[in-house]
């Protein structure tokens, strides 16, 4: 049993510029794994890969040994990738509710569904409201997603994501933005969401990045400079050198 | 109170006949036809967000449709009437797999000009459609056994299918169909990313905003007795969009209400002056300064003061 998310040699070309050089990684199915480096190091690039968003200049991207690489998103999002973005992106004027709602009847037939009644569908209100309380959002549920607080939006986008029941959810800076606070919040919200759910994260929290990861690939100008345990990527000396030669080092 | 507020409209309207003179019946009739002409466009611009400045297109072509069919013999009404609806719902499918394509104010452009291609051809196909005289002498619609000649049966007729339209929809904009149409109108690309078909929700609303349409079209052909090409002017597209504007959009019975007050301000400011073209501007203007949601807007805020 392979893993569940490979990438193969990754290569992702913008003109002149190599924004992924051979990314090769591996993601397991129930891993929590973290994608860190400098700003300009290819982390979004990599997501945008995967996701559909961009096609490689060369390499694969497997689910589960098969090859999905160059579909288009939604075929992707279909096969269980779902991903959120560094800006959330909500149905502002609906509440949170039916943001949530909406996005578990994507799953379903019930769109075609003109006769019913949507009250009637109990499932779906109670699939919404469990996924609203799993992401810390239980009694929001009739407040419109404008009126959220910035870290309430993006605990209700990473709950749209989930309603999708995808079998990779892929994390971009879920933790932008936000205060001491809503970071620690989002951290333990993320930690309880269970094994059963894989997750890869690009987080510049490395407060956070230690808190979640099991495994922690780094990325420095579209190369792997290391993928390993949290202890070991710390201790690793091409590591250190490049948060240090980058001068991010306060930062990490 | 709100409930108690429709069952005070359905009285008043079932006891028009009864307690109102002649002429109020006539145009009570014209108000429940144009209502749900109203309604059939809100689906479109209240509900998914579609600006259609057309709609005229659908209620025009069902128009002929039924008096095409009645120039050959007084057709019964299980005939002409899903006739309308049908020739108005296979024209909405096709303009909208083209205009659809299209979005904002192309999407206006579009419905726009297909209206128009279907005026011209009222117009100048005169040899089927009659030109500038347009079709005269429909006759009062009848099934086996029942005539609506008179004003009083041929308003019931009306009020009955309008009731049944304006279940129907409401049923439809509480589906979960209807919530996806929601979705569209506040966010098409997230909506997609979610993994909805965005462009058949779209068609599909499209389709059965054409077939209401063409459900008021039809009753319209039978209530004035003749068609002619004005029915599938763009003035007709706008004096509707303007119906649904001034009641409140995204409501149903906001775009009914706007009918009526529309219709009634052409029948009373008329009788006093030509230019009641000017009065209804300036009640426009003054409604979407003071009350973006509509009229039906005004009255939930006085019922939720109230109440």
């Amino acid at each position: 049993m392979g893993a569940l998310l490979v990438t193969e040699r990754l290569t992702r070309r913008f003109g002149g510029i190599v924004a992924l050089r051979g990314v090769s990684l591996e993601i397991e199915a129930g891993e929590r794994h973290a994608v860190i480096g400098p700003n300009g190091a290819g982390k979004t690039t990599l997501f945008n890969v995967i996701s559909g968003e961009l096609a490689p200049t060369s390499g694969r991207v497997l689910l589960e040994m098969r090859p999905i690489t160059g579909l288009p998103p939604h075929r992707i999002a279909a096969f269980g990738v779902a991903r959120t973005f560094q800006r959330h992106n909500l149905l502002l004027n609906l509440t949170a509710l039916e943001n949530v709602r909406l996005a578990a009847q994507a799953r379903t037939a019930a769109t075609r569904r003109l006769l019913t009644s949507t009250a009637r569908l109990t499932h779906l209100r109670e699939e919404a409201l469990a996924l609203l309380a799993r992401m810390g959002l239980e009694g929001r549920d009739a407040v419109p997603a404008r009126a959220l607080s910035h870290g309430e939006q993006r605990q209700l986008e990473i709950a749209l994501a989930l309603a999708g029941r995808p079998r990779v959810l892929l994390l971009d800076e879920p933790t932008a933005g936000m205060s001491p606070a809503e970071t620690a919040r989002m951290t333990a919200l993320l930690s309880r969401l269970g094994r059963d759910q894989t997750l890869a994260v690009i987080e510049h929290d490395m407060d956070v990045v230690f808190a979640l990861a099991d495994r922690i690939t780094v990325l420095h100008l579209g190369q792997v400079v290391a993928c390993g345990a949290p202890e070991a990527v710390r201790a690793d000396a091409r590591v250190q050198e490049v948060y240090l030669g980058s001068g991010e080092a306060a930062h990490a | 109170m709100r409930r108690g507020g429709w069952l005070g409209a359905a009285i008043v309207l079932v006891l028009i006949p009864a307690v109102l003179p002649r002429y109020v019946t006539a145009t009570a009739t014209e108000i429940l036809i144009f209502a749900i002409f109203a309604m059939s466009l809100d689906l479109l611009v209240g509900y998914t967000g579609l600006v259609s400045l057309g709609h005229a297109a659908f209620f025009g072509i069902a128009a002929y449709t039924v008096g095409l069919v009645s120039l050959h013999g007084n057709a019964p009404l299980v005939l002409t009437l899903p006739a309308g609806i049908a020739a108005s719902a296979a024209a909405a499918l096709l303009v909208g797999v083209f205009a659809l394509r299209a979005t904002g104010v192309y999407f206006l452009m579009l419905t726009l000009a297909f209206a128009q291609m279907a005026y011209a051809v009222a117009y100048q196909g005169a040899a089927v459609t009659g030109g500038t005289n347009g079709l005269s002498g429909i006759p009062r619609p009848a099934v086996p056994g029942l005539e609506f000649t008179g004003a009083i049966p041929f308003y019931y007729l009306v009020l009955l299918l309008f009731t049944a339209a304006a279940l129907l929809l409401r049923q439809i904009t509480g589906s979960p169909f209807g919530a996806a149409l929601v979705g569209v109108r506040e966010n098409e690309p997230r909506m997609r990313a979610m993994g909805f078909d965005t462009f058949r929700l779209k068609l599909g609303v499209f389709v059965i905003a054409g077939a209401a349409a063409g459900l008021s079209g039809t009753l319209y052909a039978y209530y004035n007795g003749f068609v002619s090409p004005d029915v599938l002017y763009w003035t007709t597209s706008g004096q509707v969009l303007i119906m649904v504007l001034l009641g409140g959009t995204g409501t149903l019975a906001g775009p009914a209400l706007g009918a009526a007050a529309v219709l009634l301000l052409q029948n009373l400011v008329s009788s006093y002056t030509e230019r009641w073209t000017m009065i209804l501007g300036a009640a426009f203007i003054v409604v979407v300064l003071a009350a973006p949601r509509g009229l039906l807007g005004l009255l939930a805020g006085r019922w939720a003061r109230s109440s």
